[in-house]
């Protein structure tokens, strides 16, 4: 019996499209279309990347400071200081406009930068209600410089070994310069 | 037939779109947040998320603490639920290798724009409190050639 079912439709089918030499391509519309409306809601648009932090495992002890440069950001309320550990605030930026002077910041690491070519690490300091903003712009300014010279824009490392901590308080930096 | 052009339009946009969405996304995507923009290149791998919004701070989308309370001056320096949230997470969703080595063991922080860094101290303190040992924050990729104007 089924057979004969079967034969009764493919005879139905074989009437119905009598004459039509074309593909049926509306079931591929349908599915194109629901295809590109999945896509569509499952792309990403924005590129989430991550920084990395260099922390210190909690049981180690406080390493030695090693000798040559010890580089510290330290950012304030109203202005950005790079000091050495050993030496003490090397320049002080205030803020420009409410704004921080990250074009400042740059150049001078820049020059420390070619001062101790051999150094990686550095220390960005901040005090306590400094916004997560801030911390991420100083960082990509103390790990790299733009270079815009030439052709294309070149990301050139200055200290990318970035770790973070709280500012000393105001007047004394840490290790004691005062 | 007219739809030939239309089915070619498809293909194209279907096509296109397929190349894009092979990214796959790891971090969650959350209108609660923006994201600080920066020229970091490094890709997010996965990884137990910490998120700090402007007034919850979740682990892998579950609300352990509020960050008002979190902020709060006179608070410890560990957040003592975010510790416990954290060491479960350690226990059950990690590698097996992640387990034994604690530098393997790692946590993203995603955080609001404005979150002060008092709040963000205590954070990282906490991951590492809780055997973490890598710590890294997530940032919202910035075009090279914006910032040359800038």
């Amino acid at each position: 019996m089924a057979s004969s079912k079967l034969a009764a439709r493919a005879m139905r089918n074989h009437a119905k499209y009598r004459g039509r030499n074309d593909l049926n391509i509306v079931p591929m519309i349908d599915m194109m279309v629901i295809l590109v409306f999945f896509l569509l809601f499952t792309a990403v648009f924005s590129n989430t990347n991550i920084l990395e932090l260099n922390l210190p495992a909690p049981n180690s002890s406080v390493p030695e400071l090693p000798k040559g440069l010890n580089l510290e950001v330290i950012v304030r309320q109203n202005s950005i200081e790079i000091a050495d550990r050993n030496s003490g605030v090397l320049r002080t930026l205030p803020k420009k406009e409410g704004e921080y002077d990250y074009q400042g910041l740059s150049q001078f690491l820049q020059f420390v930068k070619s001062k101790y070519p051999d150094t990686l690490a550095a220390s960005v300091l901040l005090e306590a209600d400094i916004p997560y903003d801030v911390l991420v712009q100083t960082m990509d300014n103390t790990r790299v410089w733009q270079n815009d010279e030439g052709p294309g824009m070149k990301l050139v490392e200055l200290f990318p070994d970035i770790s973070v901590g709280d500012a000393p308080l105001t007047g004394a930096t840490a290790g004691g310069a005062k | 037939m007219a739809l030939v052009p239309f089915i070619d339009m498809l293909t194209m946009l279907v096509v296109f779109l397929l190349m894009h969405s092979s990214e796959v996304e790891i971090l969650p995507n959350t209108k609660q947040i923006t994201v600080p923009q920066s020229v970091a290149e490094l890709k997010p791998r996965e990884t137990v998320v910490v998120m700090v919004t402007k007034e919850d701070l979740l682990v892998n989308g579950r609300v352990i603490a509020k960050v008002s309370e979190v902020n709060n001056a006179s608070a410890e320096l560990i957040i003592e639920p975010l510790r416990a949230a954290l060491k479960e997470q350690n226990d059950s969703s990690l590698r097996n290798t992640a387990q034994q080595d604690l530098a393997d063991r790692e946590v993203t922080i995603m955080g609001d724009k404005g979150t002060p860094f008092t709040v963000l101290k205590r954070v990282m303190a906490t991951a590492t409190a809780a055997d973490y040992g890598k710590v890294s924050l997530a940032v919202m990729q910035k075009e090279v050639e914006a910032r040359a104007g800038a």
